[in-house]
């Protein structure tokens, strides 16, 4: 399907190139592009569904053949009858409120015959088995039931190809997991995934393909892999302190009281699927308690001055010099905080929580979307923090980086159940229970 | 034959004609006549909520009695009998006729326009505009686009508020969160433009490139979108006709 010959790609603002002397052939079956962050994965892929160069004015050179034409041949659009895309976010892959509205959208674009459309979308809808929710707002869907819709609207138009583009990003792993059984149902379909986290896909593919700094690292049949290992933290735990997280009662959601008892030192992992509460939780929790500082999952909402430095001074008389040091952005000073990389963002946002002697560092969804290198910073970071005496709390839905932790906490339904040790690892009822492993059915 | 199902640009046109027309006439019985006969087609030919209604029409009865005030108070002299005198200052018939005009017809036009909104779907409206009125679907669809961004807006104000009342930004009163207002401008927009690059995105990828599309809903002209257009002009009419 995909022939590329000697391509290199680069953005006309930059004279590094995205992908360098690329080539491959990506045959019929399923294939996975891995590779970290800015590896260019995701440029590959938009000059497959040739929304790139024309949309970047991105600088193509080498060959590039697709379903057997030369890529320039194509007219804006022509390709996507051929190859379907689902994007990773959820939020911003819809036109219509209902799903029926958005699979005609889809038709209209590719110019099918009126009196096809009624049933070319109950065709799509039977065969991916979502007839229930035809006449369902979009907005009122989960994270995983959205996916599919877009799935949905992807294949409607009979495309040769399925693209998909991190699309496991933002859903918690029992839904994850749900999403590549219910794909993998799906027959004779050519499947092109973009992830760098290819553990959750099991064996679903035939072939990988890993890129790093642009280049091809890796071109051979798939094998499965494990997940990214991380370790517990072996700070020093002393010392006690309480912190009360107060009940929150939102239309049919209820987070229940409770007191949180924590000694220096410790890291704490908050388990939970999506919709359980855990973000309601460190709302509650960091409330009013002076003690505690919230890095968001969007770090740079944090931010709202013009430049880091003033950014790190804002509020207080302190002496900022150790901490620009000590995050390494001594060289980023001047730059203004929403040009930084998501790291640096993390960072940043952390050197603001310890200038204001916090506590308790708490951290909503930190690993969402990360790569491997980005995680494992991530890991440094929380245990550098423990080690200097500070309680280290986050929320999360990856069982793998949670290995951090010397606690855990489990979330359902807005009650808090814990704390756990180690030995909640062995109790598979327990996070089915949870909604944290994937396997057979949910019993509860 | 409810006023909901009548052609969305054929109500659009009939209306901006009428409001334009209104705005020839400078009578106090022309705008009333409009506001009566609009109410009237309002309660039997749809089914408002008067409860909404009645609050969206709050604003701009302050505005009216205003108007009102303002003309009467401060208006030019125009000489003539004194009629009343108000806190010393003498009134006469024909400065209270241009008073009352000018605010009937701050009325009248809201009164219409609350008719056109409450009985018509955005999105319909926008699809007719596309079907009859030739509006680019780049455009139109773009529009569709935006109405489904302004929760996502919404929330993610909401998510910077709270982030940056944790660093300890007071943003209790009114007037503070205000004051901050601009300093979550560039947080937003640069957000903005993220997600409409990621939807713009989605949108070449489906196909849709402001080419050759074809069109599943079709939203027609029926012979009753010329009955209600003519009962319109029809109390339009009548309503000069009291005016003279």
């Amino acid at each position: 399907m995909v022939e590329a010959k000697s391509l290199t790609f680069r953005f006309p603002e930059s004279s590094d190139a995205i992908l360098e002397d690329v080539t491959i052939s990506i045959r019929p079956g399923r294939t996975i592009l891995s590779g970290a962050s800015g590896s260019g994965k995701s440029s590959l892929l938009a000059l497959i569904n040739r929304l790139y160069p024309e949309n970047c004015d991105g600088i193509l050179q080498g060959r590039l053949t697709l379903l057997g034409r030369s890529h320039d041949e194509y007219k804006p659009g022509e390709i996507n009858q051929q190859v379907g895309t689902v994007f990773q976010d959820p939020d911003t892959q819809f036109v219509m409120g209902r799903v029926e509205e958005e699979l005609i959208f889809t038709l209209e674009n590719l110019a099918t015959p009126v009196e096809q459309v009624d049933q070319r979308v109950t065709d799509i809808l039977e065969s991916l088995q979502l007839n229930d929710y035809r006449h369902r707002e979009i907005d009122s869907l989960s994270g995983g039931e959205k996916q599919r819709i877009a799935v949905a609207c992807a294949l409607v138009g009979k495309p040769e190809w399925l693209l998909l583009d991190e699309p496991l990003t933002h859903l918690d792993p029992v839904t994850a997991y749900r999403f590549v059984e219910w794909l993998d149902k799906v027959n004779g379909l050519n499947v092109i995934v973009v992830d760098h986290r290819p553990h959750i896909w099991g064996d679903f593919f035939d072939w990988q393909i890993g890129l790093e700094q642009g280049r091809i690292v890796q071109n051979e049949p798939f094998q499965s892999v494990d997940d990214f290992t991380f370790t517990r933290s072996i700070a020093r735990q002393e010392g006690e302190e309480r912190y009360m997280v107060e009940e929150v009662v939102r239309d049919s959601f209820q987070l229940k009281s409770t007191t949180l008892q924590v000694r220096q030192g410790e890291v704490i992992a908050i388990l939970g699927p999506n919709g359980s509460g855990k973000s309601t939780f460190l709302r509650s929790l960091t409330n009013g308690d002076p003690r505690v500082g919230l890095v968001p999952q969007s770090p740079e909402h944090l931010f709202f001055m013009d430049s880091v430095e003033r950014e790190l001074q804002f509020g207080h008389e302190e002496a900022i010099e150790t901490v620009l040091v000590d995050m390494a952005l001594h060289e980023q000073r001047h730059m203004h905080p929403l040009s930084l990389s998501h790291g640096q963002k993390r960072r940043l946002a952390v050197g603001i929580q310890s200038l204001s002697n916090k506590s308790l560092l708490a951290f909503d969804e930190p690993t969402a979307g990360q790569d491997e290198p980005s995680l494992h910073a991530l890991e440094a970071l929380m245990k550098r923090h423990a080690e200097r005496g500070q309680t280290i709390l986050f929320v999360t839905h990856d069982l793998s980086f949670a290995n951090i932790a010397n606690t855990f906490y489990l979330m359902k339904d807005g009650e808090l159940s814990g704390p756990y040790g180690d030995d909640l690892w062995q109790d598979a009822k327990k996070l089915r229970h949870y909604r944290l492993l994937g396997g057979p059915d949910v019993t509860t | 034959m409810s006023l909901h199902d009548m052609n969305p640009t054929i109500k659009f046109a009939t209306f901006t004609l009428i409001m334009f027309g209104l705005a020839l006439f400078y009578n106090p019985w022309t705008p009333l006549i409009i506001i009566v006969g609009t109410l009237m087609i309002q309660l039997m030919a749809t089914d408002v909520s008067w409860k909404k209604w009645s609050l969206f029409t709050i604003p701009f009865l302050i505005t009216a009695l205003g108007t009102f005030w303002t003309t009467l108070v401060f208006g030019k002299d125009l000489g003539g009998e004194t009629w009343v005198s108000i806190l010393g200052q003498s009134i006469s018939k024909q400065e209270f006729a241009v008073a009352v005009s000018l605010s009937m017809r701050v009325l009248a036009f809201t009164v219409l326009s609350l008719l056109f909104m409450l009985t018509t779907d955005s999105k319909r409206f926008v699809m007719s505009l596309m079907q009859q009125a030739r509006l680019s679907p780049t455009i139109a669809y773009s529009a569709l686009v935006g109405f489904r961004f302004l929760p996502l807006m919404q929330q993610e104000l909401h998510q910077l508020q709270y982030a940056h009342r944790l660093r300890g930004v007071p943003l209790n009163t009114r007037w503070e969160r205000i004051r901050h207002v601009p300093k979550l401008l560039l947080p937003l927009l640069a957000g903005s433009i993220r997600r409409a690059e990621r939807i713009a995105f989605s949108m070449e990828a489906r196909g849709f490139t402001g080419g050759k599309r074809t069109v599943y809903e079709r939203i027609d002209i029926k012979p009753t979108d010329y009955v209600w257009s003519c009962v319109f002009f029809l109390l339009f009419g009548l309503s000069i006709w009291a005016g003279i």
